[in-house]
C-alpha cells in the first residue's frame, strides 16, 4: 500500500478511536456545558501558548549559557554546569514549579504565580536545550577549529562567524520538539493556580460536574497544537538533512 | 629560508610519526616533503606551521619559531590543508573576505573586492558565490589556496595542493605558484606529483618511517643516494 493511503488510514482509524471514546464512553456527555465557557477557553488557550513562547525563549537563552559553561576549558564552570544540568534533569516539574512559587517565590519577592511558573519551567527545560545545543554544535568539524585557530579568532568570532551559524539548522527541529514538551509541561502550572488551558478547563468542568468530558476537551486542545509543531518538526528535519 | 629543525618529535597514541628529526636548509626558496602514504609528512608539515605541538624538541624558520612565538609566526604565513578544510556555510567569497576582514582588519566592501581578485588569480571567480559542497573538490582546493594568500603570507605551506585536480589544472596551480615563488613567496609542500615536484621544487625532503632519509638539492631526484628513495621514486 502506497505510504500516503497508509497514513490516512491510520489517522481516520485512531480518529475515529478517539470520537468513540470522546462520546460514547460517558452517559449522557454534556460538551455544550463546557463549550458554553469559550471566553474562558481561549484565554486559557493564550496563556498556554504565552507560557509556552516565554518558556521557550528564556530556555534557549539560559540552555545556551549552560551549554557554553558545559564547553568551558575551566574545569570549575564546567563541574558547577554539569553538576547543575544533573540536578535539574533528575527533578520532577511537580517538584520545580513548587520550590519556585513557594520557595524561590519568597526569597526574590515575586508572588506572581504565572512568572514563577514561567520560572520554573525555564528551568527544568534549559538542560534539555543545552543538549539540543551540544548536538548541534557537533555538524562544526575539527578541521574547521584548526583553520579558526590558525586565524587567531577570538572565542566569540568562532561562535559569531562559524559556531553559530551552522548550528541554526540543525538546531529547528529540536527546538520545535521542545517546544512540545513545554506546552504538555506547561499543564502542571494548574496546581499553582496559572489559568492555562488545563486549569480553565478544570475550572469549568468541576463547576458543570462534567470532569470526563473536561479531559477529553482538555486533550483535543493540546493535539491540535502539538500534532503540528510535530509534523513541522519532522519536515525541517528532513529539509536539514539534504 | 633558512630552517632549523632540532630533536623534533610528534607521537600519537604510542605511535611515534616523528622520531627524533633534525635538519638544517638555508637560503632555499621551496621544499618539497616527499613520502610514503601514512608516513607523516602532513604531520611534519602541522608542526612546522605550529598548528599542532610537537612533544619535544625545536623549529626556527627565518628566525621565528612556530612553537613560541605561535601568534608572530603565524601572521606571515598560509597554509592549504590536505581536505581543503574551507568553512562549508560560507560562499567561496565569503570564506576569504572573512579571513580579511579578520586578518587585516578591511570592511566588508573591500574585503569582497579583494577576495574576488584573489579567485580570479585562480579562475574559479564564477564559482565565487557558491558554498564548498556546491563545487569541484579542484575548486574547493583552489579556493583554499587562494584564502592562504589572502594574508600576504611569506611562507606557504601546501599539503598536496594538486591531489584533487586533473593534470590540466595541476598545471595552471603549478603557473600560479610559480609565480607567487618569483614574486618571493617561500613554499613548503607536500606532493604525491613527481612532476609538479621537479617543476617546483628547490629542495626535497624524502621522510620514510618517521625520520628523515634523504634530503638535498632536487637534482638528488636524478641520482638517489639511498635505495629507499630509489625504490620511492621507481614506484611512482
Ligand atoms: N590526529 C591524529 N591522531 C592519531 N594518529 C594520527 C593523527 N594524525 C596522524 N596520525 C597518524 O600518524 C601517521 C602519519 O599521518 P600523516 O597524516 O602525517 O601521514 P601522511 O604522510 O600525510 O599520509 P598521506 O600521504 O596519506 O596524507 C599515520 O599513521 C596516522 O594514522
Ligand atoms: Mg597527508
Amino acid at each position: 500500500m502506497k505510504k500516503g493511503t497508509s497514513f490516512l488510514i491510520a489517522i481516520l482509524v485512531y480518529s475515529s478511536l478517539i470520537l468513540l471514546a470522546v462520546f460514547f464512553t460517558i452517559d449522557n456527555p454534556r460538551y455544550d456545558l463546557i463549550l458554553q465557557d469559550y471566553r474562558m477557553l481561549i484565554d486559557g488557550f493564550i496563556t498556554t501558548i504565552l507560557a509556552s513562547l516565554i518558556t521557550l525563549v528564556c530556555s534557549m537563552v539560559i540552555g545556551f549559557v549552560l551549554f557554553l559553561a558545559e564547553r568551558s576549558k575551566h574545569n570549575i564552570v564546567h563541574a558547577f554546569a554539569v553538576v547543575f544540568s544533573e540536578i535539574i534533569m533528575g527533578t520532577p516539574l511537580l517538584i520545580m514549579i513548587f520550590l519556585a512559587v513557594y520557595v524561590i517565590g519568597g526569597i526574590i519577592f515575586i508572588s506572581n504565580k504565572f512568572v514563577l511558573g514561567v520560572f520554573a519551567l525555564t528551568l527544568y527545560m534549559a538542560p534539555y536545550l543545552s543538549n539540543a545545543y551540544k548536538t548541534a554544535v557537533a555538524v562544526v568539524d575539527k578541521d574547521q577549529y584548526i583553520v579558526m585557530n590558525l586565524y587567531h579568532f577570538t572565542l566569540f568570532e568562532k561562535y559569531r562567524y562559524i559556531i553559530i551559524p551552522q548550528m541554526i539548522r540543525p538546531l529547528l527541529p529540536s527546538l520545535i520538539n521542545n517546544l512540545s514538551s513545554i506546552i504538555k509541561g506547561s499543564a502542571l502550572l494548574r496546581i499553582v493556580s496559572v489559568s492555562d488551558i488545563s486549569y480553565v478547563l478544570t475550572v469549568i468542568s468541576s463547576k458543570n460536574w462534567a470532569a470526563i468530558e473536561g479531559y477529553y476537551v482538555m486533550w483535543l486542545l493540546y493535539l491540535i497544537i502539538t500534532i503540528p509543531l510535530s509534523i513541522l518538526a519532522k519536515y525541517l528535519a528532513k529539509k536539514v538533512s539534504i | 629560508m633558512n630552517i632549523k629543525i632540532n630533536n623534533l618529535t610528534k607521537t600519537y597514541d604510542n605511535q611515534i610519526v616523528l622520531d627524533n628529526i633534525s635538519l638544517e636548509i638555508n637560503n632555499t626558496s621551496t621544499i618539497g616533503i616527499i613520502g610514503k602514504s601514512g608516513c607523516g609528512k602532513s604531520t611534519l608539515l602541522r608542526q612546522l606551521a605550529g598548528i599542532e605541538e610537537p612533544d619535544g624538541g625545536e623549529i626556527i624558520i627565518d628566525g621565528l619559531s612556530p612553537i613560541t612565538d605561535k601568534i608572530e609566526f603565524q601572521k606571515s604565513i598560509g597554509v592549504v590543508f590536505q581536505k581543503h578544510n574551507l568553512f562549508p556555510h560560507l560562499t567561496l567569497k565569503e570564506n576569504i573576505s572573512l579571513i580579511l576582514r579578520k586578518a587585516k582588519n578591511m570592511n566588508k566592501q573591500k574585503a569582497d573586492s579583494i577576495a574576488k581578485q584573489l579567485l580570479e588569480k585562480l579562475f574559479i571567480e564564477n564559482e565565487a558565490d557558491k558554498r564548498p559542497n556546491m563545487v569541484s573538490g579542484g575548486q574547493n582546493q583552489r579556493c583554499s589556496i587562494a584564502r592562504a594568500l589572502a594574508t600576504d603570507p611569506k611562507l606557504i605551506f601546501l599539503d598536496e595542493p594538486t591531489a584533487a585536480l586533473d593534470p590540466i589544472l595541476t598545471n595552471e596551480v603549478l603557473k600560479a605558484v610559480n609565480q607567487l615563488k618569483n614574486e618571493g613567496i617561500n613554499f613548503i609542500f607536500v606532493t604525491h606529483e613527481i612532476h609538479f615536484l621537479k617543476q617546483f621544487a628547490d629542495y626535497i625532503i624524502f621522510f620514510e618511517n618517521g625520520i628523515i632519509c634523504e634530503h638535498g638539492d632536487v637534482s638528488c631526484l636524478q641520482n638517489p643516494q639511498t635505495t629507499h628513495l630509489a625504490q620511492f621514486l621507481g614506484g611512482i
